[in-house]
């Protein structure tokens, strides 16, 4: 391989060139430049903190001359293709693609991560929670990252992170979209004057809808129908400075619901209102949010109100989390959230305490004991259950608007010391409605009566490549239930994670969002999680995790105790940083509730083993910054004991063109084929920004998208995404009043985003 | 058994064997999405872009030797500064069933930038089938294909057919495919072909060939294909300007399909 030494600025390294590519390293930290002289490379560098960037232009000419005279001699067949100068955004839709389809809200970590990438951290003052919402970087690599900066000073360009122990070339290039560089020396702000400083506002405005309608958009109002249009309206206004400031309001109307004032059912012609206005990183003041926000504390057994990663491609990083405190809220998920005022203030170094208070309403089913005209009864109606859905198109849904009301009262004390983390976390709920679940089995422990508290303490030690975490508490039922792991960095790629999780039949989370094979469910789980990263060499990947797992008490359609367990592998080949394999692999075996009738007619509730597994092979190649084409083929096997086997499948092809520099088309024909609703298969599509769409498809048919962006300037995109879904050998999609007659269903949206 | 073929197979539901491409490519299982140097176009119209000369192929088989299945087709390819144009014909049947394709098409490349490029293909092709006791109808047929060469040993195609659900008589809709293939060279003697296929009506066809080339002149060829499983063999012949294929097909139940493919580049 041809070699040039260089030297610049007192920096100097080597340049080689492999195929029509020249690769300039200094030290560990490696670029790949472009055939292109000078006038052309400024184009078409991508790593705007590179290096490279300051090279001279005469060093790229000699580099290009070398390219150039070399080939001549050595390589002319490869002369005849030009090297790849693909932009370093490869990780975003990677990270959005790996979301489990269980988790609970992936469109507001999917909203996360484009507001992060937007937005990027400032690796000079980010703390190590905030660092650490980045997939690409775990709790103890980001205290590394804090822990340099504080000891070494700030960072100078992104590439400077390499110095960090456990950032290796493949994380920075993953963590890059959501980091930058601030001015050195600038760190935390903390005078009054730089509360308005650097504002900057948003708004979005989306429309869309379905253009094939179900019966529940009938004009006959003999049967029920959906109180409103079809069409989903969603709009943001928010304006933020740079790290201080912060104020949201958010709106949105769900297909089927009414775009109405009426002030006395808490509809103000959007359907679902939030907002808030926070102030954030001033002295003492770590954070003051009035309006909604959510809790994130330790590992989200007490509480968590955002989602989280759960099991997926990422098999360790997420695994150990770390909880960023108190979260101002703006998105459009209607119950995760709180309502009120919040603050944390930072009592020493090290020490903060956070206070918390909300008021809201929740949607649930109302028991109420006969005399329902009565008010004098309506205290004594019982609540049975909530409704998480946030729909309210139809009388039902309507009924169970706002139905129960919660007062909440919580604290938090948070010591970061050293090695240490420690904190402990606690709320008080009270409800205008008790509780009453009902009287079925796998009801017994569910939450009961009019008040709640929670409490519970987490902790984090890091002891150099180890990071040993855990958090118990004490349920409102009594339950003492938690979660703990350990992390080991055994070399730089490889990783390992053991996390066991108690949470016992009479624990019951009511805010809680710890990891578990149901993601969220903090409840009626005990199980035990290994997994796995490696990297052999940097092209290759390899990522597996084994979970085994026991429901101690009955679930919903499980009419006994039951087990399961999942093995899952993904091995991922990048043998240039425009190309990219991967071939994944997944089994669960868990226990089903079936009736089984015995020898005497008896119908007897049983468990059935069964087994779903899935196998993926995934193609990514970027021709150039200008065209992407992506590849899938997924092969679906369901195996019920003592059943026939099902299948199921899908085979897409993506494109992504940029047409012009500021028109980019994202295209993609998808077909599926599954003999039953468990062999659905889902896969994730590219969307409007902030949006997440990950549909399942099952039966037979295609499906085809087209997403045009159109940016006519830094401050505006215009985004429209039309899809239809084709089925085969149907007379109707859809059921209950979202049935629609035919075949097809079909749907449009678009966005508008504007920042000023 | 001849109504079975017909009825059990929709018109263009045939693709579902590999006898439709050409015998180069019913020798390697059918999968030909990814082949270069392909006249017909069949498995993917942007392959014309890969012409840097003209072509023309002529084609014939018999499917499971029954003259009653006889296909017969020629392809002329002719490249221009603007991009590679493709026309051709095709007849399959008997007197009692007749289909006649007309094919005519479009393929360039794009190089967005590099010095590589990233060929499309667009393929318009009118069917007509006849059969004397009902009479005629026809359909017109679109299909769009692309391929690249994303290393020197690895090239990747894709083609998507009938997206806008023709269909004969207002009835009976022409087969909507699509095919995702990889050619994968081992070395400069050895090539290995896969190919995903699936028939939004019809289970997904896994099919794979592979092309050996002892001498400059003599190419070997074998394949397997899934839904239906059946195998393939043949052997090329590379003369100068002149290059003569045939190929067999075997379907465990119904035997073994002949066909043979003659072509002329200049």
């Amino acid at each position: 391989m041809p070699q040039q030494k260089w030297e610049e600025g007192g920096r100097q390294g080597v340049a080689t060139m492999e195929d029509d590519t020249v690769w300039v390293h200094e030290g560990e930290i490696i670029f790949h430049t472009t055939l292109f002289p000078c006038s052309v490379f400024r184009k078409t560098m991508p790593h705007r903190e590179s290096f490279v960037q300051h090279l001279s232009c005469s060093l790229r000419r000699s580099l290009f001359l070398l390219l150039l005279s070399t080939s001549l001699f050595i390589l002319p067949i490869s002369a005849q293709t030009s090297p790849d100068t693909t932009d370093t955004d490869l990780g975003v839709e990677a990270i959005l693609e790996a979301l489990d389809e269980t988790l609970g809200n992936p469109a507001q970590l999917a909203e996360r991560l484009d507001e992060l990438r937007a937005r990027p951290l400032d690796v000079n003052t980010a703390s190590a929670e905030e660092l650490a919402q980045i997939p690409a970087f775990s709790l103890a690599t980001a205290r590394r990252i804090v822990h340099v900066r504080t000891t070494s000073g700030p960072f100078t360009t992104l590439n400077t992170l390499r110095a960090v122990e456990g950032v290796t070339q493949t994380v920075l290039r993953a963590a890059r979209p959501y980091l930058t560089v601030g001015a050195p020396g600038a760190g935390r702000a903390s005078r009054f004057d730089g509360l308005f400083g650097d504002l900057q506002g948003e708004w979005v405005q989306r429309a869309g809808r379905r253009l094939d309608l179900g019966r529940g958009y009938d004009d006959d109002t003999s049967h029920t129908t959906y109180a409103g249009s079809p069409t989903r309206l969603y709009t943001r206004f928010r304006v933020r400075s740079q790290r201080h400031l912060s104020l949201n309001v958010t709106l949105e109307k769900d297909p089927g619901e009414r775009f109405a004032w009426d002030p006395a059912s808490s509809v103000y012609g959007f359907d679902h209102v939030t907002g808030h206005l926070a102030v954030r990183d001033l002295g003492r003041l770590e954070t003051l949010v009035v309006g909604d926000y959510v809790a994130n504390f330790g590992q989200g057994v007490v509480l968590w109100r955002s989602s989280a990663f759960g099991k997926g491609r990422e098999t360790v990083r997420p695994l150990a989390r770390a909880g960023q405190g108190l979260v101002p809220y703006g998105s459009t998920e209607e119950n995760s959230f709180f309502r009120g005022v919040a603050v944390t203030v930072r009592l020493a170094r090290g020490l903060s305490t956070s206070a918390f208070v909300s008021r809201r309403t929740l949607d649930a089913t109302l028991d109420v004991d006969g005399e329902t005209e009565d008010t004098a009864f309506e205290d004594l109606s019982e609540a049975t259950a909530l409704s998480l859905s946030g729909l309210h198109r139809t009388p039902t849904e309507l009924d169970k608007k706002d139905a129960v009301r919660e007062d909440l009262l919580g604290s938090h004390l948070g010591l970061h010391r050293g090695a240490v983390r420690v904190g402990m976390v606690g709320y008080q709920s009270r409800f205008d409605h008790p509780f009453q679940p009902g009287e079925a089995p796998y009801q017994r422990f569910r939450f009961q009566g009019r008040r709640a508290t929670m409490g519970g303490v987490y902790a984090d030690v890091f002891l150099g490549a180890v990071h040993v975490f855990g958090e118990a508490a004490r349920s409102p039922e009594g339950g003492i239930g938690g979660l703990g792991g350990v992390t080991v960095r055994l070399t730089n790629g490889a990783e390992v994670v053991i996390l066991a999780r108690h949470y016992p039949r009479d624990f019951v989370s009511l805010h809680g969002y710890a990891f578990g094979e149901r993601n969220g469910a903090t409840t009626n789980e005990t199980g035990y999680y290994v997994g796995l990263t490696l990297q052999p060499t940097p092209t290759w990947r390899l990522a597996a995790f084994f979970d085994q797992y026991r429901f101690p008490w009955v679930r919903f359609g499980v009419p006994r105790p039951s087990t399961g367990y999942e093995a899952f592998f993904v091995i991922e080949h990048r043998p240039r940083r425009w190309l990219t394999f991967y071939l994944q692999g997944r089994s669960e075996t868990k226990e089903a509730g079936i009736t089984h009738i015995d020898a005497l007619a008896r119908r007897l509730d049983a468990l059935r083993p069964e087994t779903r597994q899935a196998l993926r092979l995934h193609g990514d190649y970027r021709f150039s910054p200008r065209l992407r084409l992506r590849a899938r083929l997924e092969a679906v096997r369901f195996a019920p004991r003592h059943a026939p086997d099902a299948y199921g499948m899908v085979l897409y092809q993506d494109i992504r063109w940029r047409l012009v520099k500021a028109v980019q088309l994202d295209v993609r024909l998808a077909f599926f084929d599954t003999d039953t609703f468990e062999t659905r298969v889902f896969t994730y599509e590219n969307d409007l920004l902030y949006t997440f769409a990950v549909p399942a498809f099952s039966g037979r048919g295609q499906r085809a998208y087209v997403l045009v962006q159109w940016t006519p300037s830094a401050r505006l995109t215009l985004q429209a995404k039309a899809a239809a879904t084709r089925f085969e050998n149907v007379r109707s999609v859809g059921s209950g009043l979202d049935e629609v007659e035919g075949n097809r269903l079909r749907e449009v949206r678009a966005q508008l985003r504007w920042r000023f | 058994m001849l109504m079975l073929l017909f009825l059990g197979s929709p018109p263009w539901g045939r693709a579902q064997t590999s006898m439709e491409s050409g015998a180069r490519a019913a020798a390697l299982g059918g999968a030909a999405t990814a082949l270069a140097h392909h006249a017909t176009g069949y498995a993917n119209p942007a392959t014309w872009a890969t012409f840097s000369g003209r072509a023309v192929s002529f084609f014939a088989s018999e499917a499971f030797g029954l003259s009653e299945l006889r296909l017969g087709a020629a392809a002329y390819v002719e490249p221009t500064r603007l991009g590679t144009f493709a026309a051709g014909a095709r007849t399959f049947g008997f007197e009692d069933y007749r289909e006649l394709h007309f094919h005519a098409g479009f393929a360039r490349g794009f190089r967005l930038g590099t010095t590589r490029r990233f060929l499309l293909g667009l393929g318009l092709r009118y069917q007509r089938v006849s059969i004397p006791e009902y009479g005629s109808a026809g359909a017109q047929a679109l299909s769009l294909g692309g391929l690249v060469e994303v290393r020197p040993w690895l090239h990747v195609g894709f083609q998507a057919a009938n997206m806008h659900v023709p269909k004969l008589a207002g009835r009976e809709e022409l087969a909507r495919t699509l095919a995702l293939g990889l050619a994968y060279r081992s070395a400069t003697r050895v090539m290995v072909v896969l190919d995903a296929y699936k028939d939004v009506r019809f289970p997904l066809s896994v099919r794979a060939g592979v092309e050996v080339q002892p001498v400059d002149v003599l190419f070997l060829r074998a394949g397997a294909a899934t839904e239906p499983a059946r195998f393939t063999a043949g052997v090329g012949l590379r003369l100068g300007k002149l290059a003569a294929d045939l190929a067999g097909e075997h379907h465990a139940a119904l035997g073994w399909s002949p066909a043979v493919s003659f072509g002329l580049r200049w």
